[in-house]
């Protein structure tokens, strides 16, 4: 009981900080493959694969970045998997949309 | 395959005024902010309790006789009882209440009425024709959500209806609008609707209570200094040299 760390020993501003960069990378990569997505002309289910793929790959460079030790710069390895995994959903879908639309049905 | 002109005329104005919708609401709650006064009450009373708990927490570390210093300057001093008027305490936290749930209020109001104006406007203008296509398909239980309007039944569900289009850019931007205008902004709405459930509890809370209930923490926690123990503690650990 006296060998963990105590949670004061992790910064809250740098943990958000952390968190806000890995948000910021995520949507903004959902954004990009959502529009690369659409204007290729994938759909169905390729596009879903094709949105996963690059979850996992952002997924993998975070892992990289922090050289496999993300606990020291996040308190939850969960976390740097899922925690935007709604919004970026979403924010593919309407830009799969759109550029889809654009490009292919008009 | 369709219409060019709705291209045009309904697409990209939809998303235009979406846009410009949560930039404007970003800069009117900017503008319309007053700075929260917090009273020094508060914040000593916060950053007295966050003290007792660091010790309570870390305890273990020091010896009894500056931990038991530590605990008595808590339990008779900072945490004392105040032994004001009575009729004087109860009026704070009762008055603050009322002034936050207007102001949560009309937070509120000035988040949902622009929603419901743009999902209504939408609907009237841009009603009875197909907008968009989806590029992925869903059953057949979706149709009537997605085609509002349209009263064609053997159009493939993935052809929607202008509203369902308004539905997901206004779920498709909320993570635009956090990359673009800053993270916390006012245009989050849906985490301003978690806020809202769980807001109104926090700063009304009663310090003098809270006060009392890190009194009696403080006052039943055991305290046991574990240098002494370290020696055995490290032996065990590694026990094989």
């Amino acid at each position: 009981m006296v060998h963990e760390t105590p949670a004061e020993l992790m910064s809250a501003q740098r943990i958000a900080h952390n968190v806000k960069v890995i948000h910021f990378c995520r949507i903004l990569i959902s954004i990009v493959v959502g529009a690369a997505c659409g204007i290729i002309g994938y759909t169905g289910i390729r596009g879903f694969l094709f949105f996963i793929l690059s979850w996992i790959g952002t997924s993998l460079s975070y892992f990289i970045r922090t050289g496999w030790d993300t606990e020291k710069y996040f308190t939850s390895t969960w976390l740097l998997v899922t925690h935007d995994l709604f919004p970026g959903t979403m924010s593919f879908m309407m830009f799969w949309t759109l550029f889809y639309d654009i490009v292919h049905i008009y | 395959m369709l219409d060019p002109s709705i291209r045009d005329w309904v697409l990209v104005p939809i998303l235009i005024v979406m846009f410009l919708q949560g930039v404007i609401r970003e800069y009117m709650s900017v503008l319309l902010k007053d700075p929260k006064k917090t009273e020094l009450k508060t914040i000593e009373s916060m950053s007295q309790i966050q003290r007792s708990k660091r010790l309570r927490a870390n305890g273990h570390n020091i010896p009894l006789e500056a931990y038991e210093m530590r605990k008595r300057y808590f339990v008779e001093k900072a945490f004392k009882a105040p032994e004001q008027k009575e009729g004087e305490m109860p009026q704070m936290p009762a008055q603050d209440p009322t002034a936050m749930m207007g102001m949560l209020k009309q937070n509120m109001g000035m988040m949902m009425i622009p929603n419901m104006l743009l999902m209504g406007w939408t609907s009237y203008f841009f009603s009875g024709f197909v907008i968009v296509r989806l590029p992925f398909s869903l059953t057949a239980k979706f149709k009537p959500m997605l085609q509002r309007g349209i009263q064609l039944t053997t159009l493939d569900v993935s052809y929607v209806s202008s509203l369902s289009w308004y539905f997901m850019l206004f779920m498709g931007f909320r993570g635009l609008f956090s990359v673009v205008l800053g993270a916390n902004s006012a245009t989050d709405q849906a985490k301003l609707m978690q806020q809202q459930v769980q807001g109104p509890a926090g700063p009304i809370q009663d310090f003098n209570k809270l006060n009392e209930a890190e009194k009696t923490e403080l006052e039943i926690h055991h305290h046991e200094w574990v240098t002494p123990s370290a020696e055995s503690r490290f032996k065990e650990v590694h026990n094989d040299r």
